[in-house]
């Protein structure tokens, strides 16, 4: 299982509370980040692109709003199973700086 | 009047129009709608991050569709270009200079430029007719090409291929300027067999003409003596091999070359020649042994024509020693310790005389204008007008100086050319003789120093070649846009 990029990490643990569409994406990735990390829409499709591609990702369903088409995304099983197993790693990485971190005391 | 948010949706749109044409049909009316979405009250234009995001989300489209098979291959594909892309433009062959306009005249400035490493080659950019050609600096030493037209120095490398060995500290091999200008003779001091090579220094073509030579196991040596004023004809000298810094060779063949025609014949066999000058109508020579007491004018047919009786310790002091109207031809004291008999023709570094005087070309005993004298040691190097020289000369060990001299009194200080301090020394000044009775004297303006020598710019290609792969990887990494928390957004719009 290959290693998530931060964007596409981002993108599935946005869809991992349910089923949105771009506008959404991009401000709940925002809002992930703590406003650290804008997607611009090139890179937002390209992500979801490759996403797709990977079977990680899904069409949910399109809506039109205000004469706008609106698609929705959501995560396949295969793409929740491949963000719990980042972040499980993740995990694991963090804890293990934090471990030593406190055993230098520097951590407030 | 047009909505904002018209204006921007037509220009994000005419973004999008060069996505592939299904692609753009599947997704362009949800990336417009999320792109609005984003967009600040009121904004009329894509920002220029977007536009740029979205150019790179065009090509990305287009790559996986048209070229996405080479992607494995992407990383060496790349790496190749960019050091080919660079590596080529660097092996590309320079631009031919500005032709020179016919009757604009010659100039010099009234100071040379200073010796640099990188000035580029006369093939790699020829500069086009040349005024002067001397030798900068040393082990080796450059051998410098100056435009008659403007301020463009080249570096003469057929000299530099020709060179002597290592043994000889890489001496650049004995070059002469023709009198217009326009081309160079380039000997050799010792190679397999003898040849001597005519550079056009308006484009840089080379032709190598085969001379014959007294057969050595030494291999054998060409010197290039004096170009007829009209350049038709070129007197050289073939020795045996030689080293120039240990063993100067005066002893040889003489022969003439008519560049035009490739035609060689030997004047003189097993003659011994210091130094010839052309008479101007390039009808005859004068010929200084260096064993004789008198000068002699021969025909083009080696026949003596008469002898000039020459001064104790006095010589021709190079190919320029005839005046242009045949009257006169200058001799002068040869520097003890001279270390190269051919030097004028760009041996081994300045070898000038202390006095300079004058004899009468007819031999009929005609009335000659008193000597030149100097403080310091001049040379003879052309003829600004029957009454005028030209001579270069010592300045306060700061490299050269060349004035013109009136025969019957007058000096006027015409340029310099530094040299730089110890490792630069100049030497070997030639001008091109036929250009000097209109030469204007010209403000030294920044030089003109052509392409880069190979080295320089292999260097820079392998530079360029980190740049592009540093901008690569910067690009990777600006994909995803960092960026501080925002404040509160106005492109937050609903999000439905």
């Amino acid at each position: 299982m290959s290693r998530l990029q931060e964007p596409s990490f981002l993108i599935l643990t946005a869809l991992a509370a349910g089923a949105q569409h771009g506008y959404g994406i991009i401000k709940d990735v925002q809002d992930l980040s703590d406003g650290a990390v804008t997607l611009r829409v090139g890179t937002l499709y390209g992500a979801l692109d490759r996403l797709a591609l990977q079977g990680l990702v899904a069409i949910d369903r399109e809506e039109i709003v205000d004469s706008r088409l609106r698609r929705y995304y959501r995560l396949t099983q295969a793409g929740a199973k491949q963000l719990a197993a980042e972040a499980a790693r993740q995990r694991r990485q963090a804890a293990a700086a934090l471990r030593r971190l406190g055993a230098i005391e520097i951590l407030p | 009047m047009t909505a904002p948010s018209d204006s921007l949706e037509r220009r994000y749109r005419r973004l999008l129009r060069w996505l592939p044409t299904d692609y753009r049909a599947a997704r362009e009316d949800e990336m417009i709608g999320v792109l609005l979405q984003t967009a600040r009250p009121g904004q009329r234009r894509p920002d220029p991050a977007d536009a740029a995001d979205l150019i790179y989300a065009v090509a990305r489209v287009w790559c996986q569709r048209v070229w996405c098979r080479l992607r494995p291959r992407l990383p060496a594909i790349i790496a190749a270009m960019a050091l080919l892309l660079p590596l080529g433009v660097a092996l590309l062959p320079g631009a031919a200079g500005p032709p020179a306009d016919p009757g604009q005249p010659a100039s010099l400035p009234a100071r040379f430029a200073r010796y640099s490493t990188a000035t580029g080659s006369v093939s790699d950019a020829p500069p086009g007719r040349a005024i002067a050609l001397y030798q900068h600096g040393s082990e080796p030493a450059q051998d410098i090409v100056l435009s008659a037209d403007r301020a463009a120095y080249r570096q003469l490398d057929l000299a530099y291929a020709h060179r002597a060995g290592d043994d000889a500290f890489d001496t650049p091999a004995p070059a002469l300027l023709s009198p217009d200008g326009t081309r160079v003779a380039v000997g050799y001091f010792q190679a397999k067999s003898a040849s001597l090579s005519i550079q056009d220094l308006a484009t840089g073509q080379v032709t190598t003409h085969a001379v014959p030579a007294p057969s050595h196991d030494w291999g054998a040596g060409t010197i290039p003596l004096a170009w007829s004023a009209r350049g038709a004809q070129v007197a050289f000298l073939t020795t045996t091999g030689y080293n120039p810094s240990a063993s100067p060779r005066s002893v040889g063949d003489l022969g003439i070359l008519e560049p035009g025609t490739g035609r060689v014949r030997t004047v003189l066999r097993n003659a011994n020649v210091a130094a010839v000058a052309f008479a101007p109508d390039g009808a005859e020579l004068a010929v200084q042994d260096p064993t004789r007491t008198s000068l002699r004018v021969i025909g083009l047919d080696g026949t003596t024509r008469r002898l000039l009786e020459l001064p104790a310790g006095m010589g021709l002091p190079g190919p320029a020693a005839w005046s242009p109207d045949g009257r006169l031809i200058a001799v002068a004291a040869a520097r003890v310790g001279c270390p190269d008999l051919h030097d004028v023709s760009g041996t081994s570094g300045w070898c000038a005389a202390g006095q300079t005087r004058f004899l009468d070309a007819t031999a009929q005993r005609r009335p000659v204008p008193p000597p030149l004298s100097a403080t310091s040691r001049h040379q003879l190097v052309g003829w600004s007008a029957a009454d005028r020289v030209l001579l270069v000369g010592e300045q306060d060990n700061a490299g050269v100086a060349l004035v013109e001299v009136g025969l019957s009194g007058g000096v006027r200080q015409v340029s310099t050319i530094p040299d730089g301090g110890g490792d630069t020394p100049v030497g070997a000044v030639q001008l091109a003789t036929g250009l000097l009775g209109d030469l204007h004297v010209r403000e030294p303006l920044t030089p003109d120093r052509g392409r880069w020598p190979l080295l320089w710019r292999i260097g820079a290609a392998i530079m360029v070649t980190a740049g592009i792969w540093t901008a690569l990887g910067l690009l990777r990494r600006l994909r995803v846009q960092v960026t501080a928390p925002p404040a509160a957004s106005d492109a937050e719009g609903s999000a439905g």
